[in-house]
């Protein structure tokens, strides 16, 4: 089955069971909390492996993090070992927080501008917005930075993205001649 | 070189700005989670719709082919190289067409429609033909009655094809298969000549880029790319572009079509465009069927083959056709009475037809044209099987006279065989038995003929006159050939009036007259 599916079903399963047993906040808490965990590659690699058995990677898990996560987030991440699907982890992780983002009416959204934004043109950007029909009325800002736009922004939300950067533009031009 | 004022260039220049949008605008975007093969899985374009065109960051475009759960199934038009994992593609919210005008005539395009033939730009009005477009509905269509001519006695005589019918060339490698299309093109030259052109259209589909030049060449040569088109996606360019090069052929014969002219269109091969088929359906990770090909290549073929089509001759209600693309209907140009004829190509391996494409394609079609090898090897060139040769169209695609004077030929080259395998075992034969087989041998020189040398319908008429009727009797089998020849021409030089008229659909006791007489006159040089 593909990693997509899989991480969309755990994850699905993880945020009905939360919101059941009202542990929500606490959930999410817990898999930001991992997800941070596993931004170091070590413990993805060890995850990953094929070689090292189940029973082991349990073992490692409850020793790392016994104890550390409040909600039911500590037995889903222990199912997830058990049955296997320890290597699609990070992609659960992403999957659950997009999901309750969905579920909570939040609108992810990132910016990315060629340099950093000045913190008026951040509220200037984020109050245009919310003022457009394309978001939720919550949203989660995130902001990047990339040179290679060489000048404007993007904004990227879901699958729909406004392009006013300098490197597009160009590119326009250049297919515009081309024809 | 002539000198350019710095003026001028900044005149152009702001020319082409002048159309250019500095505006952003919302667009609706996924990105690749894997791409090879020459197709892609678009994670996102979460509205993308089935058969749209897709954009990649460099200018590839791609068509949407799987709407799936969690991503979308995209094949490429154009080479992989530019696209990475993680690309950003966009939706452009059209479905994929090709551009398609007068000025295509005597071009050589890919299934994109772009040229490559290094003859620059197609120039004059475009129109956006899409691909993948509706057959025309059943009030949009009218009975096929007028013959295509194709210029070789055997299928004119026997198997008459008629303008809007889809007529399969079947058989095995090395039949004449490519060649039979090739004259058919060549002999719509009389038509363009007397200015009522047949545009003809050769798709090559999963041929050798040498075939195609050869093709080209030929079609040159004998002055037939004039009112031709060739579509190529040949062997080396990805399986989407050969899977789709019909159906951009396709688009460029409805243009034709539903401006009220008549085309023609050859498919070659299909089954060569069904493996190309295959191969991206078992990529995009479709269930394979019966010989690994998906459940949907009868759909594929019959989709295609729909398209060719007799339309109404009332331009009021072409007029209101189904699914005429917006550019063409808006422009006017819609009439009636156009016509798009198929012949697609199909080759067999060691004479199976039973094999999955050969039946689906024999299924679709109003009749088959089968080529066999042993014909081919014992000098019967075209190789056409008459006997399990049909067209379902039959008489009422054969003008009057022909359909007068080859109404016999089929019954009696059928009786020739049955008697031929039968005088094998013993010399006493009757009379009557001997002049059947003796006249069958001469039918079956006469129904010979070189490549390239496609005979007009009045000649055709003349010396199959002839044949069923027995005149030949006096002249030997092995110089039915030179006789042919003389006789045509000396019919053309003393009685060009006679050719007229059966041009034209009569045939006059006297002029039948006139034409036994030259013949027995001639014959008599031959005998001895």
């Amino acid at each position: 089955m593909s990693v997509g599916r899989i991480a969309t079903r755990y994850a699905k399963s993880l945020l009905d069971l939360s919101i059941d047993q009202n542990q929500l906040e606490d959930a999410v808490a817990d898999i930001q909390g991992m997800k941070a965990t596993m931004a170091s590659k070590e413990l993805i690699n060890f995850f990953k492996s094929p070689v090292i058995k189940s029973d082991k990677k349990l073992a490692v898990y409850n020793a790392a993090f016994g104890g550390k996560f409040k909600s039911i987030a500590d037995k889903f991440f222990q199912l997830v070992i058990k049955k296997g699907r320890e290597d699609v982890l990070p992609e659960i992780c992403d999957e659950f927080l997009h999901q309750y983002k969905e579920h909570k009416g939040i609108s992810a959204i990132t910016i990315v501008s060629a340099s950093k934004m000045s913190a008026e043109a951040e509220a200037k950007v984020k109050a245009r917005l919310l003022e457009s029909n394309e978001t939720y009325s919550n949203i989660d800002l995130e902001f990047e930075i990339d040179e290679s736009l060489i000048g404007g922004f993007k904004i990227k939300m879901g699958d729909k993205l406004y392009d006013a950067s300098v490197a597009h533009k160009l590119e326009q031009l250049r297919k515009e001649f081309s024809n | 070189m002539v000198g350019v004022s710095p003026e001028e260039i900044s005149a152009i220049i702001k020319e082409q700005l002048s159309g250019f949008k500095t505006e952003a605008e919302l667009e609706e975007v996924g990105s690749v989670l894997q791409v090879g093969d020459g197709i892609a899985r678009v994670y996102g374009l979460s509205k993308a719709r089935a058969g749209e065109l897709v954009e990649f960051e460099n200018g590839v475009n791609a068509i949407v082919l799987n709407l799936e759960e969690d991503n979308v199934g995209v094949v490429l038009m154009g080479p992989s190289d530019g696209i990475k994992e993680g690309s950003t593609v966009r939706r452009t919210g059209k479905i994929a067409s090709i551009q398609v005008g007068e000025e295509i005539v005597g071009r050589v395009v890919n299934t994109l429609g772009q040229p490559i033939d290094g003859k620059g730009a197609i120039g004059g009005d475009l129109y956006d033909m899409p691909l993948e477009r509706k057959a025309p509905g059943v009030i949009y269509r009218q009975p096929v009655t007028e013959p295509l001519q194709t210029g070789i006695k055997a299928i004119d005589a026997m198997i008459p094809i008629g303008r809007g019918q889809r007529e399969l060339i079947i058989g095995d490698r090395q039949t004449g298969k490519t060649a039979i299309a090739i004259d058919t093109i060549i002999n719509q030259k009389e038509f363009y000549d007397r200015g009522e052109p047949v545009f003809c259209i050769y798709v090559a589909s999963g041929q050798k880029s040498s075939t195609v030049a050869q093709v080209a060449k030929v079609l040159e040569d004998n002055g037939a790319m004039d009112y031709t088109v060739i579509v190529s996606a040949s062997a080396s360019d990805p399986a989407p572009l050969q899977f789709y090069a019909p159906f951009a052929g396709a688009a460029i014969g409805e243009y034709f079509r539903d401006t009220g002219r008549p085309a023609l269109i050859v498919y070659d091969d299909l089954s060569k465009q069904a493996v190309a088929y295959r191969e991206v359906s078992l990529l995009l990770k479709r269930p394979p069927g019966r010989e690994a090909y998906p459940g949907d290549v009868f759909y594929l073929h019959s989709r295609l083959l729909e398209r060719a089509a007799k339309v109404i001759d009332n331009d009021a209600i072409a007029q209101t056709m189904n699914d005429l693309p917006d550019s063409l209907k808006n422009s006017g140009k819609v009439r009636g009475g156009g016509s798009l004829t198929a012949l697609p190509i199909i080759e067999t391996q060691a004479a199976d037809v039973s094999a999955y494409i050969p039946t689906n394609v024999i299924s679709i079609t109003d009749g088959q044209i089968f080529l066999e090898s042993n014909l081919f090897n014992s000098g019967i060139r075209p190789a056409i099987n008459v006997g399990i040769s049909v067209s379902r169209v039959g008489g009422s695609a054969q003008i009057k006279s022909m359909k007068k004077v080859s109404g016999t030929l089929k019954l009696d080259q059928a009786q020739y065989r049955e008697l031929e395998a039968f005088s094998k075992f013993g010399s006493d034969l009757d009379a009557a038995t001997l002049s059947t087989l003796e006249k069958g041998k001469r039918n079956v020189e006469i129904l010979k003929q070189p490549q390239y040398s496609p005979l007009s319908v009045e000649n055709q008429v003349a010396i199959i006159y002839l044949g069923t009727n027995g005149y030949l009797k006096d002249v030997p089998v092995n110089k039915v050939k030179a006789f042919e020849e003389e006789f045509l021409t000396a019919l053309g030089q003393k009685h060009p009036e006679v050719l007229s008229s059966f041009k034209a659909g009569k045939l006059e006791k006297e002029n039948l007259e006139l034409v036994k007489t030259l013949a027995l006159n001639i014959a008599k040089s031959y005998s001895a």
